[in-house]
């Protein structure tokens, strides 16, 4: 019971995060929600098999990164050329200023290459050290590093193009 | 990092899940939790005999729910040979006795239950604990969406294990037996669904974890009824007259209804405790559905056409049962405004003993006149009746539930009423030759309404 109480708790804290880094990955949403559920899933398999888990918001994300790696080599449709003509899933709450912004977000996302996009993702928007960003996706902390770096220059550059072609 | 980057990241933190999308996805896991831990230790199970199985049921209880609590527990136990057990049984989920009901009660009554139909029996009794459990939750404290899932989830694996043990009684070549079992689920989950959703709406809930239960709750009944529906077409086929199927049929669908307003009745106390209740101009309308019904049957027994006035009377006994126990159980929640339900109340014993008296009747009528194959099998004739709801299927007056269609093959009604399209298909329904009409417009036929 008390496991279980804590495995909610853990869903309530972080299931938005790894919804957010997956629907990065897949742009869509319905796939996400169910990568979301792999994710806690495995990971509660995981921990009743008696298995101690030390950082469970990184183990999380191991679980949802290597579920996305599987997602992206198992289908190559969500190409920035399909999602472009397809146009981008977009959750709504209703919420129309936060609708546009996400559209914008996303346009802005889809564009930059996968390693940076996870690196600056993982440590701006989720809140990850270059060390755990490391462990997550079994890169070395320097790999990790620069591709934060060049990841917000590149994003940077993405954005002010926007703004040039907007 | 400059201004511009940080506004970005904060816009690119409000994309995330919305709220329902958050409760569906954790309902939905917690479930699988479930089953996952049910299969574990079924696991743990099937490999031991009877007296380790015996022991492992405090293990089992131990290991699956709060250690402290059931080892404490255990110790009065012992001492009070059982008051603890008998305690547990009134428990709910969440409380400190539950995991003595479900650990060690169920478990030895499960061991105990040996014979398939004991089996079955029992499997339908567990359905319906957990279910009044639920009922209990809702009404005095509140339903947790850890206890729905938990709840939902038994709730399914019972009913589950209840039409493979009717299954396994129904390979054995007893096929009366299986559909005596999908009956019996099927009567308990449509009696239960109503007070859930009686008691939701009373509430006024709105919890999406309760509605889940609920759908659960009606899709289990759907299985079971189809389950019933098969076996019946079964029965049919190896009873001699079709007549006589018809009439076992009947007396079986009143013991359903009696069991379904005894289920109901035994579960007012859920609806003593809520202020509001349903609107009772709904009653009503199903009272004059039914007094018409009857007025109709009447005209058909007056014109030998005793297969219609079946049709007619077993719906009117259907409806008027059904509206009786809901009231029964809305009355006394009422006390206070009795008048609100007085006129429909007054209505509904007379109805049901007409009805049944008719039923009777009808049946006494197909016998001594000696034309049961030529009323009941040979008609042709394609009636046009001003009453839609007399030509509407069957199935339309059934407890509403998800759309679903059944093949023509296994539907009893299908067969019983094959030679009869305007039933089958409603005011709209095509000339069939030969009796049995073709495929597709029966199917449409059993479709129920959303």
């Amino acid at each position: 019971m008390a496991e279980e109480d804590k495995f909610i708790k853990a869903f309530d804290a972080y299931a938005d995060g790894i919804f957010r880094y997956c629907f990065f990955r897949v742009f869509n949403r319905e796939l996400a929600k169910d990568l979301v559920q792999d994710t806690f899933m495995r990971a509660w398999e995981y921990a009743s098999k008696g298995n101690k888990i030390e950082n469970l918001k990184a183990f999380l994300y191991k679980i949802a990164h290597n579920l996305v790696v599987d997602e992206s080599r198992k289908a190559k449709e969500y190409s920035l050329d399909a999602l472009i003509s397809q146009g981008f899933d977009v959750p709504s709450e209703g919420n129309q200023i936060r609708d546009i912004e996400a559209k914008e977000v996303l346009a802005v996302v889809s564009l930059l290459e996968e390693e940076y996009r996870d690196a600056v993702q993982m440590r701006h928007v989720e809140g990850f050290s270059p060390k755990e960003i490391a462990q997550i996706t079994g890169e070395s902390e320097n790999v990790i590093s620069v591709r934060i770096h060049r990841g917000l220059a590149k994003l940077r550059t993405l954005m002010s193009n926007q703004k040039k072609d907007g | 990092m400059d201004k511009s980057i940080r506004q970005f990241i904060e816009k690119a933190k409000n994309v995330r899940l919305q709220k329902q999308e958050k409760q569906a996805l954790l309902s939905e896991l917690f479930l699988r939790m479930q089953a996952h831990s049910a299969l574990s230790k079924r696991g743990l199970m099937k490999t031991k005999g009877f007296r380790e199985s015996f022991f492992n049921i405090f293990i089992s209880a131990l290991q699956a729910h709060a250690l402290p609590i059931v080892a404490g527990v255990l110790v009065v136990v012992l001492a009070s040979a059982g008051g603890i057990s008998f305690a547990a049984e009134q428990t709910a989920p969440g409380e400190f006795l539950y995991p003595i009901k479900i650990g060690v009660n169920e478990k030895l009554f499960t061991v105990f239950a040996v014979a398939p139909e004991k089996k079955a029996a029992w499997s339908v009794q567990q359905t319906e604990r957990r279910l009044v459990e639920a009922e209990k939750l809702v009404a005095f404290e509140g339903l947790s969406p850890q206890a729905t899932a938990r709840l939902a989830h038994a709730v399914s694996a019972h009913a589950q294990q209840a039409g493979n043990i009717a299954q396994d009684i129904e390979s054995r070549g007893d096929v009366s037996g299986a559909v005596a079992v999908h009956s019996a689920l099927e009567a308990s989950l449509s009696a239960h669904s109503r007070i859930l959703t009686a008691v939701d709406d009373a509430q006024r809930t709105q919890s999406p974890y309760l509605q889940q239960l609920i759908e659960r709750v009606l899709v289990a009944q759907q299985d079971a009824r189809y389950a019933r529906i098969k076996g019946e077409t079964e029965l049919i086929a190896a009873t001699p007259s079709r007549e006589a199927a018809l009439t076992a049929i009947v007396q079986e669908r009143t013991g359903n209804i009696e069991a379904m307003v005894a289920k109901m009745q035994a579960n007012e106390h859920v609806l003593l405790r809520q202020k509001v209740f349903a609107p009772t101009s709904a009653i009503a309308d199903e009272m004059q559905t039914a007094e018409q019904m009857i007025q109709k049957s009447r005209v058909k027994i007056r014109e030998n056409n005793y297969k219609q006035a079946f049709i007619l009377l077993q719906e009117a006994e259907r409806i008027s049962n059904e509206t009786a126990a809901m009231m029964s159980a809305l009355e006394k929640s009422t006390a206070s405004s009795p008048a609100v339900l007085a006129a429909p109340s007054q209505r509904t014993s007379p109805l049901i003993r007409e009805a049944q008296e008719y039923i009777h009747a009808a049946q006494q009528a197909a016998e001594e006149t000696k034309q049961a194959p030529a009323v009941f099998i040979g008609t042709t004739e394609i009636e046009k009746e001003e009453d839609v709801r007399v030509n509407e299927p069957l199935e339309q007056f059934m407890p509403s539930a998800p759309v679903l269609s059944v093949p023509p093959s296994t539907n009893a009604y299908y067969l019983l009423y094959a030679d009869e399209p305007a039933i089958l298909q409603g005011e709209g329904g095509s000339p069939v030759s030969g009796g049995m009409p073709l495929a597709p417009q029966p199917q449409q036929g059993m479709q129920e309404q959303e």
